[in-house]
């Protein structure tokens, strides 16, 4: 009886857990300003364009490896300045509770748009196939606005041996949990 | 406790810290999701929790008095 009960009291806690899930909210996009940026991945066969105001609930699946075509401006009807303007940004990852920086830029310039080519492959311990991975975006230009903007990807493939080395450490812990409610001799 | 507290706070935190990685890997969680914190606090708890609880292994019976399941003497002639 008491057995029954304690298999009853992990499989409710797992299934509070669960539960717990699916209360994860979907917001957007850009959250800050009105620029505008996109990102275009031309060897991908469907949805090659990730866009700063793409909804955050809609994940956009990376490759592994790419060479993307990027433009980005400080929004609708942004000009030049007549003389150069000191400009920061940076894309930082989503943790929980904190975000850890992975790329910033920093410099003056007159123009207030960018474009061009950026090419990037993932370190191989990287494992792919994974849940969302948010990750924000900001660039404030000087005296001309600031803007923050939050896109969710996955990146392609499977998670493979990763998952499986995890699993087993989570069967493995969670014996030695259900030993702990062994009786001391 | 009646079972192993320190072994239930260890391998529970270890346990919910593994459940979070192996749901983040197969996709189920985002990385930036509250559960990956709570769940090996969660851990400890059912860990703490099993230990006092300690449903498994034999119960602590008095055993029974040794004269009532000894036989009786044979009388000797």
């Amino acid at each position: 009886m008491r057995r029954r009960s304690a298999t009853i009291l992990v499989l409710g806690t797992l299934t509070v857990v669960f539960v717990g899930l699916l209360a994860v909210p979907a917001a957007a996009e850009i959250t800050q300003g009105s620029c505008r940026g996109s990102a275009t991945f031309p060897d991908k066969a469907t949805d090659k364009v990730l866009d700063a105001a793409r909804p955050r609930s809609l994940v956009f699946e990376a490759p592994t490896g790419a060479t993307v075509n990027y433009t980005g401006d400080l929004g609708p009807g942004a000009s030049a300045s007549d003389e150069p303007v000191a400009f920061e940004g940076g894309v930082s990852l989503q943790l929980p509770r904190t975000s850890i920086p992975i790329a910033s830029w920093e410099g003056e310039t007159e123009e207030f748009s960018d474009s061009g080519t950026y090419t990037y492959e993932l370190p191989a311990g990287i494992p792919a196939g994974t849940g969302d991975i948010e990750v924000s975006a900001f660039h404030n230009h000087t005296g001309y606005g600031n803007c923050a903007a939050v896109v969710s990807v996955s990146i392609a493939g499977s998670p493979g041996v990763a998952a499986a080395v995890a699993g087993g450490l989570t069967a493995l812990s969670g014996a030695a949990t259900l030993a702990a409610g062994r009786k001391k001799p | 406790m009646k079972g192993r507290p320190i072994l239930g706070a260890v391998s529970g935190f270890f346990f919910g810290l593994f459940l979070g990685i192996t749901l983040f890997l197969v996709g189920v969680i985002p990385l930036h999701s509250d559960l990956l914190i709570a769940l090996p606090i969660i851990g400890i708890v059912l860990g703490l929790v099993m230990a006092w609880w300690a449903p498994f292994g034999k119960s602590e019976e008095e055993p029974p008095p040794t004269d009532a399941i000894s036989p009786e003497p044979e009388p000797s002639n």
